[in-house]
């Protein structure tokens, strides 16, 4: 055990400053003044100019300025933004829960609804239940998330009224941010809302979730399916059978057991594909997260907002993947001890 | 052993918590509508089009900015009264100006208190000491509040208040007075403009000492009626009413600003009621609005143009010949119909109809490709040339879609042999860009600050004004300057709209720009917000509005 | 497989043949296949198939909806954007670019990608390490917001989306390249051409590449279908191509503000996207069926 936590530790800390210096690079090429781009518009000779090229380290040499940049981001210095002068560290901070927020519910989404429909499908192998969940994942599997999502506010938002249009909560109800995640701080609320503002809160965040949930779904259905139909016609599965196993016993213990092991990794995987469809998501329901953040961030020139900002939502995909693999080490066995 | 279990229960339980889940939600949603009812019935939802870069009506520079800050949190000398330019006493409840129209004095009001939030608590009423900040602030770059933000102040410097005003005295607590060095007629109407809002010095005093100067942007505290409770960026920013304000506490208790840059999603919003009032409907919307009953549209002439200026320190625009060339070779009335759905009319002049000295007698540039291709003949460039076009692609109130504009103009140009390429940035770097001077043309427009002319001819033509580049033609005319200069200088107002007149003739011959349109003001309202009233200047306020209790309305029905 | 015919010899189908056979069977993978062939035509004859110029403004049909609206009239078939531009010439010129650009995405990303590729597997050592490190960060970054920023860097506009997707693309042909070419190296045959004293290039273009080649076609096809999904997305968020170009994302982002009022103008070009990057995943599906050599069930 320990051996797999130090070994994931040293893939994480090299991957870590592997991006860190890449990053660095990156910096060194955007062309213009790293001053102005890192400051703003400051003049040249002024006070704050030589502070801000001292602190960068300007005329060091290349090894020297990588040293001055890896610690400044090691001590949690991300840079401070253009246009709020908000630190991005701070800015991340007050973004990121929202985007996880949506993240993890449509990850349950997708995990809930894929892995049922998967089962279902290879159970049902070959009938036309079959056939519609796969042809439907799919359509979820090509879809272009933006126009989904268009496509569902004008159906169930403007046609139907059954949802509300964007946004996280309803702006009638005053939240105070305590700890970011929307359903929480609703609930923080019930002195004065009761549970109206939570209710609200998780109204709007059905719609969205769900497209962005659509092509993990599918691709988790997908997985399932194939994973689920090699496993049942495993010769274990068929002793199980003839032993007299019922039927729902072999399905969801000793079958789906076994055919979510390999699929934990490509769930993992999934965490960047989420990140990704975030930033469409965001924009389309107008939801204050790090994608629209970034989005916003790029087109207002906002350059230490999109460096710091980018670097740490790489931080946060490396730390996923590791903690990934350290979760499939820990539940399959045959990774436990190699041999 | 507890995985096996979890699997076992895996298909019931899942299935079960979705629908209880799903239960729970639509009946719980129904049991607290009373609580939602009760707090909608005291909040109103506006649907704005954007993020203030900053809280400080001293240094934004965008309607969006002024919009959050200055009309709703800060108090001016004087003001505008409502949905007019009419100068009304505000702060100073009177003023006197000497018979050489170079002293101005103010009177201030002696019950006005500054709000308070959960740093500061004011401990004194307005006072002469925050008008003289609020000024020396902007005027003295040695004052210590002068560099906060590393912003500039650009409304003070292009209004030229630098050299206009000597000095500000206080006369004691409560009386100031402003000494000119020249006369000049607009003054009032340029001390109702957002940008000369009154602060606090006591506050400024405060975050001095706790070192946190840079909160004067970002937590106002001013004397209006609303005050800031909370703002995230992108997402929302929240007041609540100010229950000391000396005109008395509104009626409204919280106001939302539900930033939503896109267009089509506010108005989704608003006719999802979601929000109450949307910020600068697309004329399409408006045409859509005959089926949604509970909406209505606020409607009035603005203040307002939309224009295609020419860079003319770069060639070929330098040359008049090829600027009426231009102008002769854009369909304006296709922007009109396309762009703003007939909402808006044919700008002739720079400035609108509606306002003073207005010149009716000049004819507009008629659609003429080949009269356009002559000129470009005699200019010398018979084979046409290449331009770019900039255009910003956020929606304003003078313009709803410059992309599109663009793309109408484009396809006019290739007409005439001009091959235009369409560049777009967002507004903040287009805006840096522009001031720069880094554009060939760029599509923009302007609204009224204060119903004076001149807040159009000296802010966007005269050569002062091409030193912070709002002057984005760069169009510095001798003879137009002097003209604008002089009529500063008179207060006769028949006099003065003689010399406007003047200029409206130079600015026809020269063409600096393609003037494109005077839009209608509209937002879209809710049927249950009462006394809304449009500015002409295109601001919104929401002092004095009021919300229909809407459980009420619903008994009433029954 | 019991009905195995005695004393008639069946002669064992070639490579491509088996194939062809195999992909064939497979009615999905053949109907995306030919709606793909469909679309590639479309987009390569595009000038003589549209009806109108893509730009052309018909103002006094502005927001026409299309024929089989109750309003709308057979001169337009899929209606008329806010402009008045008839969306069916919009769409088939848009064809034009979305196809051609995620190819010339895919060609970039895959020539690099192999190459490298080819490198890190054939050569090993530090280049190796350093190349994999790269890929891992590139990899770390959710591929749109690494286009996105790279786009920001260099600036919006069509070439620029196009090398930003590319080389958001470019590790998953490296790592595919790489591990196929570990795999390989180890066999036999390869160790005996080794022995013969093969040089690492041609041991690569000789032995290598054409056993690699069925996962590296199974990567072309996802690339494409990834490619063409975020070139939409670039031009659906304003950093892609720039109006008024007809590209697909790009006209969803036109006429997202009249969604309500002119649904077809957004439900249209969606579907061209939809439908094409479905065609597409369809005959990967069926390709990855059909070069799967351990694959031999049904």
């Amino acid at each position: 055990m320990i051996r797999i936590i130090l070994r994931q530790l040293s893939i994480f800390a090299s991957s870590l400053l592997g991006i860190i210096f890449i990053f660095f690079l990156l910096t060194q090429l955007i062309p213009g003044d790293p001053v102005v781009l890192n400051y703003g518009n400051l003049t040249p000779g002024s006070f704050e100019y030589e502070r801000a090229a001292e602190s960068l380290g300007v005329n060091q040499s290349f090894f020297d300025q990588f040293y001055l940049y890896l610690k400044r981001v090691l001590s949690g210095d991300f840079g401070y933004s253009l246009i709020t002068n908000r630190s991005v560290l701070d800015e991340f901070l007050t973004f990121f829960p929202a985007t996880l927020e949506l993240s993890i519910f449509a990850s349950l989404i997708a995990l809930i609804l894929g892995v049922s429909l998967g089962v279902f499908a290879a159970v049902r192998k070959g009938t036309w239940l079959d056939n519609l969940v796969m042809s439907s994942s799919l359509v979820g599997y090509s879809m272009p998330i933006f126009w989904w999502g268009m496509l569902l506010i004008l159906f169930f938002s403007l046609d139907l009224g059954w949802a509300p249009v964007a946004g996280r909560i309803s702006y009638v109800y005053d939240i105070e941010p305590v700890t970011g995640f929307m359903l929480i701080d609703s609930l923080y609320a019930y002195p004065k809302y009761e549970f109206a503002a939570f209710y609200n809160a998780l109204s709007h965040l059905v719609l969205p979730a769900f497209v962005l949930a659509t092509v993990p779904l599918a691709a988790i259905a997908r997985m399932t399916r194939s994973s689920m139909i090699e496993v049942l016609n495993a010769d274990y599965i068929l002793t199980a059978k003839a032993k007299g196993v019922s039927d729902t016993k072999i399905i969801w213990v000793h079958g789906l057991r076994n055919a979510l092991i390999p699929m934990v990794t490509i769930i993992g995987l999934q965490s960047s594909v989420l990140l990704t469809g975030a930033i469409l998501t965001e924009t389309i329901f107008a939801w204050p997260g790090i994608g629209k953040w970034m989005v916003e961030a790029i087109f207002r020139r906002d350059f230490p907002t999109i460096q710091g900002g980018v670097l740490l939502i790489a931080f946060f995909v490396v730390l996923i993947n590791a903690s990934v693999d350290f979760l499939y080490a820990v539940i399959n066995p045959r990774m436990r001890r190699p041999k | 052993m507890s995985l096996k279990t979890i699997m076992q229960t895996y298909c019931n339980s899942i299935y079960r918590i979705i629908i209880t889940s799903a239960l729970v939600v639509l009946t719980g949603s129904c049991s607290y509508d009373d609580v939602e009812k009760k707090a909608k019935s005291s909040t109103l939802v506006y649907c704005s089009e954007g993020s203030p870069d900053s809280f400080d009506p001293h240094t934004v520079t965008f309607g969006t900015a002024f919009d959050a800050s200055a009309r709703q949190i800060y108090n001016r000398l004087v003001e505008f009264a409502p949905g007019t330019v009419e100068l009304t006493p505000s702060l100073a409840e009177r003023w006197t100006i000497n018979s050489t129209g170079t002293q101005y004095t103010f009177f201030l009001r002696k019950d006005v208190q500054f709000q308070s939030n959960e740093l500061f608590t004011p401990t004194r009423n307005l006072n002469a000491d925050d008008v003289l900040f609020s000024f020396a602030r902007q005027s003295d770059p040695e004052h210590s509040y002068h560099r906060v933000g590393k912003r500039d102040f650009s409304y003070f410097n292009f209004q030229g208040l630098h050299s206009l005003i000597k000095d500000v005295v206080k006369i004691n607590s409560h009386t100031v007075q402003f000494k000119l060095t020249r006369p000049y007629s607009p003054f009032l109407s340029v001390l109702a403009m957002e940008f000369t809002s009154i602060m606090s010095a006591e506050y400024a005093e405060f975050l001095a000492s706790v070192d946190k100067k840079t909160l004067i942007n970002q937590k106002p505290i001013g004397t209006g009626p609303f005050r800031l409770v909370r703002y995230q960026a992108d997402a929302y920013i929240r007041y609540a009413r100010h229950n000391n304000y000396w005109k008395g506490a509104e009626s409204i208790e919280n106001l939302v600003f539900a930033i939503t840059p896109d267009p089509s999603l506010r108005f989704a919003r608003v006719t999802a009621g979601e929000c109450d009032v949307m910020s600068n409907p697309l004329p399409i919307h408006l045409q859509a609005l005959r089926e949604q009953s509970h909406l209505k549209i606020l409607s009035q002439r603005g203040l307002n143009i939309a224009y295609w200026s020419f860079n003319t320190r770069k060639p070929p625009l330098d040359n008049p010949l090829v600027r009426q060339a231009l102008n002769h070779a854009v369909n304006r009335q296709a922007i009109l119909d396309a762009v703003y759905y007939g909402s808006a009319e044919l700008a002739v002049n720079p400035i609108p109809p509606d306002m003073w000295s207005y010149d009716k007698s000049i004819e507009k540039y008629e659609y003429n490709p080949q009269l356009a291709r002559n000129l470009l003949y005699r200019a010398g460039y018979p084979q046409g040339f290449s331009i770019d076009i900039w255009a910003f692609p956020e929606q304003r109130s003078y313009n709803p879609d410059a992309t599109k504009t663009a793309e109408l103009i484009q396809q006019d140009l290739r007409q005439i042999g001009v091959n235009a390429k369409i560049i777009t940035y967002e507004v903040g770097a287009f805006l840096q860009k522009v001031k720069a001077g880094e554009h060939q043309t760029a599509i923009q427009g302007w609204i009224a600050d204060n119903g004076d002319p001149d807040n159009f001819f000296a802010s966007l033509l005269s050569c002062d004004a091409t030193i912070p580049g709002q002057n984005s033609a760069f169009w510095c005319n001798e003879e137009f300057d002097a003209i604008i200069k002089d009529a500063q200088k008179i207060s006769d107002q028949q006099h003065r709209a003689k010399l406007y007149q003047r200029a409206q003739e130079i600015f026809k011959e020269q063409a600096p720009w393609l003037t494109i349109a005077h839009t209608k003001q509209n937002l879209i309202v809710n049927e249950r917000v009462h006394n809304l009233l449009l500015s002409p200047s295109g601001g919104i306020f929401f002092s004095g509005v009021m919300l229909e209790n809407t459980e009420q309305v619903e008994q009433s029905n029954d | 497989m019991n009905e195995v015919i005695l004393y008639k010899e069946t002669p064992i189908p070639g490579r491509w043949k088996q194939f062809w056979g195999k992909f064939r069977r497979n009615k999905g993978a053949l109907s995306g296949f030919i709606f793909l062939c469909f679309m590639v035509l479309m987009a390569v004859f595009s000038p003589l198939i549209a009806p109108f110029d893509p730009a052309e403004q018909f103002t006094e049909y502005l927001r026409t909806p299309p024929a089989w609206y109750e309003n709308g009239i057979n001169h337009f078939i899929f209606g008329t954007d806010d402009l008045g531009r008839d969306l069916l010439s919009r769409v088939i010129h848009g064809s034009r670019l979305s196809l051609g650009l995620s190819a010339t995405v895919v060609i970039i990303a895959a020539s690099l990608g192999i190459l490298l590729g080819a490198i890190a597997g054939l050569l090993r050592g530090t280049l190796e390490f350093i190349i994999l490190r790269f890929m891992d960060v590139i990899l770390a970054i959710p591929s749109l917001l690494l286009a996105i920023v790279i786009v920001a860097i260099m600036g919006p506009g069509l070439p620029n989306a196009v090398y930003a997707v590319a080389i958001v693309l470019i590790p998953h042909f490296v790592r595919i390249v790489r591990a196929a070419i570990k795999e390989e190296m180890s066999k036999d045959y390869v160790i005996a051409a080794r022995l013969d004293g093969a040089s690492p290039i041609r041991l690569f273009t000789h032995s290598i590449f054409p056993n690699i080649l069925p996962p590296l076609i199974i990567q072309l096809t996802l690339a494409f279908s990834t490619a063409l999904v975020d070139i939409a997305a670039l031009g659906f968020l304003g950093l892609g191509a720039q109006p008024p170009n007809p590209e697909w994302g790009t006209i969803l982002s036109q006429s997202r503000d009249f969604i309500q009022l002119a649904p077809w103008t957004v439900t249209i070009p969606g579907l061209a996207i939809l439908l094409t990057v479905m065609s597409i995943n369809l005959m990967g599906d069926g390709l990855r069926d059909a070069l799967d050599p351990k694959d031999h069930r049904e």
